[in-house]
C-alpha cells in the first residue's frame, strides 16, 4: 500500500460506488477487493501496468463479468447482478479499446440507433406499420451530436471507412446519445498519435463541461491522464495500490515503482 | 418398486463390438472436418459429397472390370487429393480472409452441386453398385479365420468391419505423427489462427493450405470407400453420414482431433446400442425407425447447447482483419434522387401490368408456375430476415415451412378448420417454435448456430414429419384452398389463388422492408456489427434474437402453408430437410439482403426447373448444379448477384451522367476527340436485328398463326446486325491496336475463330448418334456448314469479348489512370451466353422438337441484351479514353444534382 490514504469507499452521494470487488479466474485472483467511487460530474482515472486487472475491473463494472464478491452501486442502486444492457439504460456509457462500430451503418445511424435504444422507443409493431422513420426530434438530436463532435462531414459515411481517430469520436458520440451519467472510456488514446489524442481529449473535456457527466478513464497515456483527470486509482496485480488526487498519486513511490518501473 | 429390465452384459459387448467400426468411419469423417476447419476455417459441409465422389469413382471403375487395387489407388490416392487440390486452388484460396458465412455458403454450394455432377458424369441417375469388399485388398481377409470372419470370444466381426478399424488406426497414428513431429503439421496448426500472420513469419501459407485440403480430401475419399460396403452408394446416405460426423466433430468443439475421433466412436456404438434397446424393450415401430437416424442430430443439438466450450464461443477473428477493405454499400445508397423518384412512380404501374398480364394473358399452367414461385418466395423471405437482417445462417428453414404446411393440412382437412384460420395457426405455431428454439441457441454464434439449425431441421424431418399423425403416412393429406378463392366471372380459380399468394408476398415483402428500415432492423444491424457495443447502448440482445427467430420462423411458416395449399397435398416428403440447404444456397447467392433477391431466387428456381426439365427434357437436378455454382459466386459478391448488378448499373448511370456533363462543358465549342462515338449510335443497330425478328415473329403469329419462323427469315433478321457487330469489333480493334500496340489481339481472335469452326465441324460430324441425355434415337440433322459457321462466329466472339476490353484497359493503365473503364471481366457474361447459345444450337439440331418456341426467343432476347450491354460498355470505355478518366468510385462526395462537386480535370489539362 502506498502512502496515500484511500478515499473512503462509501462516499455519500457517490454516482458509482464499487466495494470490495473480487474476481477469480480458475484459481487466479484477477481482482482483490477493489474499491472505487466516482462522484457525479467527476473525472476519475484508473491506471496500472498491463495485466493489472484494469479491463477485468471495467468488465465487472459494466456487467460483462460477474464479480465473486463485492457490490457495485450506481446512482444509489445495487446493480451488481444486472445485465449489460440494463446498466446501459441506467446511465452507463462506454467506449472500447478495440473499436466496436456497427459495420455497414452510417455515422448518423449509429447515433439514431443509440438514441432509440436509450429511449426504449420503437417496437416491432411500430415497424410493421412502417411508423419507425426517424422523427424530427431524433434527427435534431443526431444532428446536434454530429455538430458537437465535428462529424458533420462524415455523417453519411459507413462507419468502417473512417479513420481510427474519427471512429473514436463516433464511439464517443454513440455513448453520449444514451445520455450517460457515467462514461467509461477504455484506453481511448490507443492507436492514436499525439495530435489525435490531444484533439480527442479537447473534444471530450468540452462536451463533459457542457453536459456535466462523470467519467471513469482507463488510460496508458500519462499526459492525457494528467490533463483530464482530477482523481486517480492505481491497480497492480489486481490490488488497488494507491488512490487520490492525480498529482499526489504520481508522486507516490509505490506507484512509480509499479507503473513507471523506477524508484528515484 | 419399479424395475427396469436392462439387456444382459453380453448384449452390451455385442453393441460395443458391432458399433465400433461404424464409429470409426464417423471418426474418420469428423477428423477430416476438423482438419479443414482448423487449417482453412472452412466448415466443409461438402465433405460427404467428396466421400461420395471417391466411392462413385471406385465402384464405377470396379464395374468396368478394373482390378480392385487400381480402383482404390485411382479413387482414393489420386482422385480424392486432386479434387481437394482443385477445391483449394479454384475456390477456397480466394476466401482466405473472408467471413465464415462466405466459406460456409460456398461449401453448401458444393454440397448441393457435387452429388449431381457425380451422378451426371460418372454414375448416372439411378446407378446401383455392389460394393466389393476391401478386406482382401489389404490382406485382412487372409488374417481372418476360415469362414472369413474374426472371432473375439463368441462375438463375430466380419473382415470389412475389421478393415475399417485397421484403416482408422493407421490414419490416426499417421496424423498424430504429422501434427506432433513434422514442420508441415505445425504450420497447418498455425495458419488457422491467421493466414497472413503465418505468411509474415516466412511460411508459404498457400502450400500448407493446399496440403491440408489434399489431406482432408484424401480422408473423405477413404471414408467413402470404407463405408460403401456398409451402406448403399448414393448421395443421400453419404449426406447423412456427414451430419453424424458433424456431431462427432462438435464433441471436439470442431478443433480437437482426438475428441472428434472419440465422439465418432461414441456415436457409432450409441447408434448400435439404441437399436439393441429398441428391440429389447420392444419400442413401437415408428420410434424404432425414427430414433436411430435421428440420434446424431440429437447428439449434435445437445452437444452444441450444453457443451460449455461451444456455448458462447466466438469465431476466431484474424488479428490482421483490419486491413481488409470494407464491404460495399447497399445499392439503394447509390441511388440518386431522380432514380428513386422514378422507381417510386413506375413501380405501381409495373405491378399493375404484371397482374394484368398474369391474370388475363398467361395460360393456367403459367399462372400455376408463377404462383409456385411466389409461394417459395414467401418462404425465402424468411431467409432474407434471418440471414439478410440478422446476419445468421439457418439451415432449418424448411422445418419451419414444414411446421406451417403440416399445421394447415391437419387443422383444415383433419379438423375442418377454416383454411385461413389454419394458415394463421401455422404461422403462429412456427413462430412460437422459432422463439423456443432461440432460447437454447441464444449463446451460439456463427457456424455453431448454423449447425444447431441443421440438427433441428433434420430432427424435425426424421422424427416429426415422418410420423403418420403429422404427414398422413403414405397417402399424405389433401388440402382444399379457401372457398372464397374459387374463382368468379372475372378471374379463374388459379388466377384468384395467384392474386391471394401475390398479395401475401407483397404484404410480407413490405413488412420485411419496414422491419429492415425500422427500429428492429437497426437493432439487428447493430447486433450484427458488434454485440458488445449493442449491449453497451442498452439493446437487449436476447429479446432481439428471439424476435429474429420468431419473425423468420413465422414467415417460413406462412410460406410452408402456402406451398402446401398450392400443391393441394402434403406428405412426408413435402418439406425434406435438404430443401433448407438448397434454399439458403439459392437465396444467399442471389441476394439475401433484399426482397427482390428472394423473389429472383424463387423465380429462378421454378423457371430453371421448368426450362431444363419440361422444355429441354434434361434431368431437373442439373438445375442444382447451376445453383451450387451460383453459391460459389457468392464468395466474390457477398451482397448477392442481384444486389451486385443493381449497384453496377447505378454506378454506370452515374458515370454516364458525368460523361454527358463533361462533354457539354468541354466539347461544346470544339469537335469531339478522335474515337468518340455516341454509345447508342453503336448499340442501336445491333439491337435492331432482334426487334426485326420480334416483329416478324409477332406478325407471323397474327397472320399465319404459328410461332415457328423459317431459319432463313431468322438469318435475314439477325444476320445484318451480327455482321454489323463483327464489323464494329474489327474496326474498333484496329483503332485500339494502333494506340496500345497489342498486335497479338488479331492472332488470338483469328485462332479462336479457327478453333471454333473446327469444333463446330466436329460436333456436327463426328459425334452423330450421341447417346447421353437419355434419348438414343436422336441424330444430328443440321448440315456441317452451319456448325462451322456458328463455331467460327462463336470462337471469334469469345476472343473479341476479352481482347477488346483488355486493349482499352491497357491503354488506360499506360496513361496512369486510377480506374479502368472496362476489364477482361466484362467478357465473362457474354461468353457464358455464347456457351449457352451454342449448346442450344447443338441441342436443337439433334432433331429435338420444341413444344413451343417463345422461350427460345426469350433466350435470344437475353443474349442480345448481353451482347448490346457489352458493346455499350466497350464503346463507353473508348469514349472515356477520348474525353478523360471519370472516377465514380463510391465515396466521391456528390452535389445535389448527382455530379461531383468538382469535375476532375482532364489528364492533358492538369497544371
Amino acid at each position: 500500500m502506498g502512502d496515500v490514504t484511500p478515499v473512503d469507499a462509501n462516499v455519500p452521494g457517490a454516482l458509482l460506488d464499487a466495494v470490495g470487488v473480487t474476481k477469480r479466474f480458475a484459481g487466479i485472483t484477477a481482482l482483490h477487493a477493489v474499491d472505487l467511487t466516482v462522484a457525479p460530474g467527476e473525472i476519475v482515472g484508473l491506471i496500472g501496468p498491463n495485466g493489472a486487472g484494469k479491463t477485468t475491473f471495467f468488465n465487472c463494472l459494466l456487467g460483462i463479468l460477474r464479480p465473486e464478491e463485492g457490490t457495485v452501486r450506481f446512482d444509489g442502486r445495487d446493480v451488481t447482478g444486472l445485465p449489460v444492457y440494463k446498466r446501459a439504460r441506467l446511465g452507463f456509457g462506454r467506449t472500447f479499446q478495440r473499436m466496436e462500430l456497427f459495420a455497414g451503418m452510417s455515422v448518423r445511424d449509429h447515433f439514431i440507433v443509440a438514441d432509440r435504444a436509450h429511449r426504449g422507443e420503437g417496437s416491432l409493431w411500430r415497424d410493421l406499420c412502417n411508423r419507425s422513420q426517424p422523427t424530427a426530434a431524433e434527427n435534431e438530436r443526431a444532428d446536434a451530436m454530429l455538430a458537437l463532435l465535428g462529424l458533420e462531414s462524415d455523417a453519411q459515411r459507413p462507419a468502417e471507412s473512417l479513420s481510427l481517430g474519427r471512429g473514436r469520436l463516433v464511439e464517443l458520440g454513440r455513448a453520449l446519445m444514451t445520455e450517460p451519467k457515467l462514461l467509461l472510456l477504455d484506453e481511448p488514446s490507443s492507436g492514436l498519435d499525439v495530435t489525435e489524442t490531444g484533439a480527442f481529449g479537447d473534444r471530450l473535456l468540452e462536451v463533459q463541461q457542457e453536459r456535466g457527466f462523470a467519467i471513469l478513464l482507463v488510460e496508458h497515456d500519462v499526459e492525457m491522464v494528467q490533463r483530464l483527470v482530477s482523481r486517480l486509482y492505481v491497480l497492480d496485480f489486481g490490488t488497488l495500490i494507491a488512490s487520490g488526487p492525480t498529482a499526489e498519486v504520481f508522486a507516490d513511490a509505490a506507484v512509480r515503482k509499479a507503473y513507471l518501473g523506477s524508484v528515484d | 418398486m419399479l424395475l427396469v429390465a436392462v439387456p444382459p452384459l453380453s448384449s452390451w459387448v455385442q453393441y460395443l463390438i458391432e458399433g465400433f467400426p461404424v464409429g470409426c468411419v464417423f471418426g474418420l469423417v469428423a477428423i477430416g472436418l476438423v482438419l479443414t476447419y482448423k487449417t482453412s476455417g472452412v466448415f466443409n459441409l461438402a465433405f460427404g459429397a467428396q466421400a461420395f465422389l471417391s466411392a462413385a469413382v471406385m465402384y464405377s471403375l470396379d464395374a468396368r472390370g478394373w482390378p480392385l487395387w487400381l480402383c482404390f489407388v485411382v479413387s482414393v490416392v489420386i482422385v480424392a487429393p486432386l479434387f481437394g487440390l482443385l477445391l483449394d486452388r479454384a475456390l477456397f484460396r480466394y476466401m482466405r480472409n473472408a467471413s465464415w458465412v462466405v466459406k460456409l455458403v460456398t461449401s453448401l454450394g458444393l454440397f448441393v452441386a457435387l452429388p449431381e455432377i457425380v451422378k451426371a458424369l460418372i454414375t448416372g441417375q439411378r446407378a446401383k453398385f455392389n460394393a466389393p469388399s476391401l478386406a482382401r485388398l489389404f490382406g485382412i481377409q487372409a488374417l481372418a479365420g476360415d469362414d472369413g470372419v474374426f472371432k473375439i470370444g463368441s462375438y463375430v466381426v466380419n473382415a470389412d468391419l475389421a478393415t475399417i478399424v485397421v484403416a482408422t488406426v493407421v490414419v490416426v497414428v499417421a496424423l498424430f505423427v504429422l501434427f506432433r513431429y513434422t514442420a508441415l503439421g505445425l504450420r497447418m496448426r498455425a495458419i488457422v489462427e491467421s493466414f497472413r500472420m503465418v505468411e509474415l513469419a516466412g511460411v508459404d501459407s498457400e502450400r500448407v493450405s493446399m496440403a491440408a485440403w489434399m489431406l482432408s480430401s484424401f480422408l473423405a475419399g477413404l471414408a467413402g470407400v470404407l463405408l460403401a460396403p456398409l451402406i448403399s452408394v448414393d448421395s443421400a446416405g453419404f449426406t447423412l453420414l456427414l451430419v453424424s460426423a458433424v456431431a462427432a466433430a462438435a464433441f471436439g468443439r470442431l478443433v480437437s482431433i482426438p475428441v472428434a475421433l472419440a465422439g465418432g466412436l461414441i456415436l457409432g456404438i450409441g447408434q448400435r446400442a439404441i437399436i439393441g434397446f429398441s428391440y429389447f424393450w420392444n419400442w413401437p415401430q415408428s420410434l424404432q425407425t425414427g430414433v436411430r437416424p435421428a440420434l446424431p442430430f440429437l447428439a449434435l443439438f445437445l452437444c452444441l447447447i450444453f457443451l460449455p466450450a461451444v456455448r458462447g464461443r466466438r469465431e476466431v477473428t484474424d488479428p490482421l482483419s483490419g486491413v481488409d477493405p470494407p464491404p460495399p454499400a447497399m445499392a439503394h445508397e447509390y441511388k440518386d434522387a431522380d432514380t428513386a423518384r422514378m422507381t417510386k412512380r413506375i413501380f405501381p404501374v409495373f405491378i399493375a401490368l404484371f397482374v394484368v398480364v398474369v391474370c388475363f394473358l398467361l395460360s393456367d399452367l403459367w399462372v400455376f408456375r408463377l404462383t409456385d414461385a411466389l409461394t417459395l418466395a414467401v418462404a425465402f423471405l424468411s431467409i432474407t430476415v434471418f440471414t439478410g437482417l440478422g446476419g445468421q445462417v439457418s439451415l432449418g428453414q424448411a422445418a419451419f415451412a414444414g411446421i406451417g404446411g403440416y399445421t394447415v393440412a391437419n387443422l383444415a382437412t383433419e379438423n375442418h378448420w377454416p383454411v385461413l384460420l389454419a394458415l394463421l395457426a401455422g404461422i403462429a405455431l412456427a413462430a412460437v417454435i422459432g422463439a423456443l428454439l432461440a432460447v437454447p441457441a441464444l449463446r451460439l454464434g456463427g457456424i455453431f448456430l448454423t449447425l444447431a439449425t441443421l440438427a433441428f431441421g433434420l430432427m424435425a424431418d426424421n422424427i416429426v414429419f415422418s410420423a403418420k399423425s403429422v404427414a398422413g403416412g403414405a397417402p399424405g393429406i389433401d388440402i382444399a384452398r379457401p372457398s372464397f378463392l374459387d374463382g368468379n366471372s372475372l378471374f379463374g380459380r388459379d388466377q384468384m389463388w395467384f392474386l391471394f399468394v401475390f398479395a401475401c408476398f407483397g404484404l410480407v415483402g413490405y413488412l420485411v422492408i419496414f422491419v429492415r428500415n425500422g427500429t428492429t432492423g437497426r437493432f439487428f444491424a447493430s447486433l450484427r456489427g458488434s454485440e458488445t457495443a449493442a449491449a453497451a447502448i442498452g439493446i437487449n440482445g436476447t429479446r432481439q434474437r428471439i424476435t429474429l427467430f420468431a419473425l423468420s420462423a413465422g414467415i417460413a411458416g406462412l410460406g410452408g402453408g402456402l406451398i402446401a395449399l398450392q400443391a393441394g397435398h402434403v406428405d412426408a416428403l413435402t418439406f425434406p430437410a435438404l430443401f433448407g440447404v438448397a434454399w439458403i444456397v439459392l437465396v444467399v447467392s442471389l441476394g439475401a439482403r433484399t426482397v427482390d433477391g428472394a423473389l429472383n431466387a424463387a423465380l429462378g428456381f421454378v423457371i430453371f426447373q421448368w426450362l431444363l426439365g419440361d422444355y429441354f427434357k434434361m434431368d431437373a437436378s442439373i438445375a442444382l448444379i447451376g445453383f451450387g455454382f451460383g453459391a460459389i459466386t457468392y464468395a466474390r459478391h457477398p451482397e448477392g448477384i442481384v444486389e451486385f448488378r443493381t449497384r453496377e448499373s447505378l454506378l454506370a448511370r452515374r458515370k454516364a451522367a458525368l460523361m454527358k456533363a463533361r462533354i457539354e462543358q468541354m466539347f461544346s465549342d470544339r469537335p469531339m476527340p478522335d474515337g468518340f462515338l455516341p454509345t447508342r449510335a453503336v448499340t442501336a443497330p445491333v439491337f435492331l436485328g432482334f426487334v426485326a425478328l420480334l416483329v416478324v415473329v409477332i406478325a407471323n403469329r397474327i397472320v399465319g398463326g404459328s410461332d415457328s419462323v423459317a431459319p432463313w427469315v431468322i438469318a435475314l433478321c439477325l444476320g445484318p446486325s451480327l455482321l454489323y457487330a463483327v464489323g464494329w469489333s474489327l474496326v474498333t480493334n484496329a483503332r485500339l491496336t494502333r494506340e496500345s500496340g497489342f498486335r497479338a489481339g488479331w492472332a488470338i481472335m483469328a485462332g479462336a475463330a479457327v478453333v471454333g469452326a473446327g469444333l463446330g465441324w466436329f460436333l456436327t460430324n463426328v459425334t452423330v448418334g450421341h447417346t447421353d441425355f437419355g434419348d438414343p434415337q436422336i441424330a444430328i440433322v443440321a448440315p456441317t456448314w452451319i456448325g462451322v459457321v456458328i463455331g467460327l462466329v462463336a470462337g471469334y466472339a469469345v476472343a473479341a469479348f476479352f481482347v477488346l476490353p483488355v486493349q482499352v484497359s491497357s491503354i488506360a493503365r499506360a496513361r496512369g489512370w486510377r480506374t479502368v473503364p472496362v476489364s477482361w471481366m466484362d467478357g465473362r457474361t457474354p461468353t457464358l451466353w455464347i456457351v449457352i447459345g451454342t449448346f442450344l444450337c447443338y441441342w436443337t439440331t439433334k432433331g429435338w422438337d420444341a413444344p413451343f418456341l417463345w422461350p427460345l426467343y426469350f433466350l435470344t432476347f437475353v443474349a442480345f441484351t448481353v451482347l448490346v450491354q457489352w458493346i455499350g460498355a466497350v464503346q463507353n470505355g473508348i469514349n472515356e479514353l477520348a474525353v478523360g478518366e471519370i472516377d465514380v468510385a463510391p465515396g466521391v462526395p456528390l452535389a445535389d444534382d448527382g455530379l461531383p462537386e468538382e469535375l476532375p480535370a482532364l489528364a492533358g489539362e492538369k497544371a
